[in-house]
C-alpha cells in the first residue's frame, strides 16, 4: 500500500508519494480581476499569465486551518491523480491543537475522499523523528521553523516535543510581505493590491543584515558609494513574467521600477527584532536561547549543537549566519552552537515525513478506517494531547528518557571541554 | 461678531493620547495579518439579473425586522442555517477569544491544554525597541508631538505632517 505524504503549510502544500517526488504548490485559491469567469485553484495559477491584483483565498489563518471549504476544494483538485481508497495519507498539522478550532480533517479525509488510513502529526515531529532515526547523535534537536504564518522554536527529544520549550513568534512571511507592501505603497507607488508581485520582490531583493548599523550607514550614502541600493523592475506580464533586480541606472527608460534601499535588509530584520514594528516578542535568536533555558539544563548543550533551520522565510541570504551569531552571543560560552545543513528548507519536513513513511516509523502510526468508524475523531484528539499533557505517566516516561539523554550529553560535554 | 476661537486652536494643537496611540499601533499590527487589501473581485458578479439573491436573508444583523416580531420559529431556522454556514468559515481570533471567554466562565471544563497557544507565545524582549522614522525608515531621532510617530529630519517631518499625521487611514 502506498503512502501519500502531505505537508499542509499556510502558503504552500508539499505533496507526493513517499517513494516519489515532492511537488510544492500554493495552498490557495486565486481570483484575478482580468478573468472573471473562473477561480484558479492551487497549481492552476500556472495557466494565468496576468498576475496583477490577485485575490488570495487562503484556508489557513495564523497557521491554523479555519476555512475548510477552501481547503477541501484544493485537496479535491490535488488528490485527483492519486487513488485514495488504496492509499494511506500522512498529513502534517499544527504543533498545538487549539480546542477552539474544530478539526474536520479526519471527517473530510475518511468520508469525503475515502482514504484507507490517516496519520497526523506536527511537521517538526517528523523532522525530529527522522533526525533521530538517521543517527543516535541526533536524539536531541531544535527545530526553528520560520514559515508563512509564524515562526516556531521547537525542542525535541527522540522525536517527542518538549512542551515547555516551544515558543511561537508571530512573524512570518505573510507579515513581511504585508509590511513591504505598506512601505512601497507609502514611499513610492501604490502596490497594496499586488501581494503576489511584492512577495516575489521580497524573495528576490531582501537579505538579512549581519551588521545592521553599518548597513544603515551605507544605505544613507549617495550614488555609487551606496552598495545596497538596487532597482526592482516590476513585471509587465508581457515580456517578463517575473520582476528582476538590477543596479540603479542613470538613463531613463520606460520600465516601471521600485527603488529598494534600506528596505532590503530592514524587512527581514523584523524576524530578529519583532519589537521594532511593535510586536512585543523575542526575536528568533533570543527565542532559541530562551527555549533552551526553559527545559532541563542538561539538554541545552545537545539542543544547541543540533539546530534545524527550516521554512521558507529562512531562505533569505545570511539568515543562518545571523541566527548562529545571535545564538552564539546569547548562549553560555561552554556550549557549542551548530546548525545542521539542510538541502531544501521548504521541503525538509516533507522529506523527513517521506523517509519515516517508507520505513513505517511515523510517530503514533496510522489510524485506520475501521478505527475511525468505531471511535471517531475524538480518538485522534486524545492521542494528540497525550504528547504533552501533564499526567504522571508521561512525566515518568520523560524522566526516564532524560536520564538516558543526560548521560549522553554529559559525554559530549566532556569531549568538547577536553 | 466675535466668535469663540478656543475650539479652532484646540483642533490645531490637538495631541493624541496614549490609549489612542496604542489603538492605532494595534490596528497597524492587525493589518499585517490581512490576506488581501482589496475586495473579492468575484463577489458581486451577477450572471443573470432574474436570479433572486438569497444571501441578504442569511445575514446575521437584520435591522429591518423588529425584535418583538412573533416569528420565533423562523428566527430559529435562520440561526440554524447560519450556524451550518459558520461551521466551516470563521475567523481564527474570533473563535479563539470566544473559546477563552467560555473558559473563564466555566473553570472546571475538561479539555486539557487549551491555554497552550497562549503559553507558547514568545515573551517580550529584554532589549528595548529601536526607533525608526515613519517616513523613510532611517533611525528616527525625533517624535511628532501630536501623534507620536518618529521622524528623522525636517523633510520627513513635513512629509509626515502633510500625509499621515492625525489622518491615519490604514
Amino acid at each position: 500500500m502506498k503512502t501519500l505524504v502531505v505537508d499542509n503549510g499556510g502558503y504552500s502544500i508539499k505533496i507526493g508519494y513517499a517513494d516519489g517526488e515532492c511537488r510544492t504548490v500554493p495552498n490557495a485559491v486565486f481570483k484575478s480581476r482580468t478573468d472573471r469567469k473562473r477561480a484558479y485553484i492551487s497549481d492552476q495559477l500556472d495557466e494565468l499569465n496576468e498576475r496583477t491584483g490577485l485575490f488570495y483565498s487562503l484556508p489557513c489563518e495564523r497557521g491554523y486551518l479555519v476555512n475548510w471549504d477552501i481547503q477541501r476544494q484544493i485537496w479535491e483538485h490535488l488528490f485527483t491523480g492519486y487513488q485514495p481508497s488504496e492509499t494511506r495519507i500522512a498529513l502534517s498539522d499544527p504543533i498545538y491543537t487549539v480546542p477552539a478550532i474544530n478539526d474536520y480533517s479526519g471527517e473530510i479525509l475518511f468520508e469525503d475522499f475515502g482514504f484507507s488510513a490517516v496519520h497526523k502529526s506536527a511537521a517538526p515531529r517528523w523532522i525530529g523523528c527522522a533526525a533521530a532515526a538517521v543517527s543516535s547523535s541526533n536524539r536531541l534537536c531544535l527545530v526553528v521553523d520560520s514559515g508563512y504564518s509564524f515562526t516556531h522554536v521547537v525542542p525535541l527529544l527522540d522525536g517527542q516535543i518538549l512542551q515547555s520549550g516551544v515558543l511561537r513568534i508571530d512573524v512570518g512571511g505573510k507579515v513581511l510581505t504585508n509590511l513591504l507592501k505598506e512601505w512601497i505603497s507609502y514611499r513610492e507607488i501604490n502596490m497594496r493590491e499586488e501581494t503576489y508581485v511584492v512577495n516575489e520582490c521580497k524573495e528576490d531583493c531582501c537579505y538579512v543584515s549581519i551588521d545592521f548599523d553599518i548597513d544603515m550607514k551605507i544605505s544613507r550614502l549617495k550614488n555609487e558609494t551606496n552598495t545596497i541600493r538596487r532597482e526592482y523592475v516590476l513585471p509587465d506580464f508581457r515580456q517578463n513574467m517575473r520582476g528582476f533586480v538590477r543596479n540603479p541606472v542613470r538613463e531613463k527608460d520606460d520600465l516601471q521600477k521600485v527603488s529598494m534601499n534600506l528596505e532590503r535588509f530592514s524587512l527581514p530584520e523584523v524576524l530578529f527584532k519583532p519589537n521594532d514594528i511593535g510586536i512585543d516578542q523575542l526575536g528568533i535568536g533570543e527565542a532559541v536561547v530562551e527555549s533552551t533555558k526553559r527545559i532541563h539544563e542538561h539538554l541545552a548543550p545537545g539542543l544547541l549543537q543540533n539546530i534545524y533551520v527550516v521554512g521558507g522565510s529562512s531562505l533569505f541570504p545570511n539568515f543562518r549566519q545571523r541566527l548562529e551569531r545571535e545564538v552564539r552571543s546569547g548562549a553560555p560560552d561552554l556550549y557549542g552552537v551548530g546548525l545542521a545543513s539542510i538541502p531544501n528548507p521548504i521541503t525538509h519536513a516533507w522529506t523527513s515525513g517521506a523517509m519515516l513513511a517508507k520505513s513505517d516509523e511515523l510517530p503514533g502510526g496510522f489510524m485506520t478506517r475501521t478505527e475511525y468508524l468505531e471511535c471517531g475523531e475524538d480518538f485522534m484528539l486524545e492521542q494528540r494531547f497525550l504528547e504533552f499533557n501533564d499526567d504522571p505517566d508521561y512525566a515518568e516516561y520523560l524522566t526516564n528518557k532524560l536520564t538516558k539523554a543526560t548521560s549522553k550529553s554529559d559525554d559530549a560535554f566532556v569531549q568538547s571541554t577536553n | 461678531m466675535r466668535s469663540a476661537t478656543r475650539g479652532q486652536r484646540d483642533e490645531k494643537t490637538r495631541v493624541v493620547d496614549a490609549s489612542v496611540r496604542f489603538m492605532r499601533q494595534k490596528r497597524q499590527r492587525d493589518a499585517l495579518e490581512n490576506d488581501n487589501f482589496h475586495e473579492d473581485p468575484h463577489a458581486n458578479i451577477v450572471l443573470q439579473k432574474n436570479v433572486p439573491k438569497f444571501e441578504e436573508e442569511d445575514m446575521p444583523a437584520v435591522k429591518r425586522r423588529k425584535p418583538s416580531t412573533p416569528g420565533a420559529k423562523t428566527e430559529l431556522g435562520r440561526r440554524k442555517k447560519l450556524e451550518s454556514k459558520l461551521r466551516f468559515r470563521r475567523k481564527f481570533t474570533a473563535l479563539h477569544e470566544e473559546y477563552n471567554q467560555s473558559k473563564i466562565n466555566d473553570p472546571e471544563a475538561s479539555i486539557k491544554g487549551y491555554q497552550a497557544y497562549e503559553e507558547a507565545a514568545a515573551p517580550p524582549s529584554t532589549v528595548p525597541p529601536r526607533k525608526f522614522c515613519g517616513v523613510c525608515g532611517c533611525f528616527g531621532g525625533y517624535t511628532c508631538i501630536r501623534c507620536g510617530t518618529r521622524f528623522c529630519s525636517i523633510e520627513c517631518r513635513e512629509v509626515h505632517n502633510d500625509t499621515r499625521c492625525l489622518k491615519w487611514t490604514c
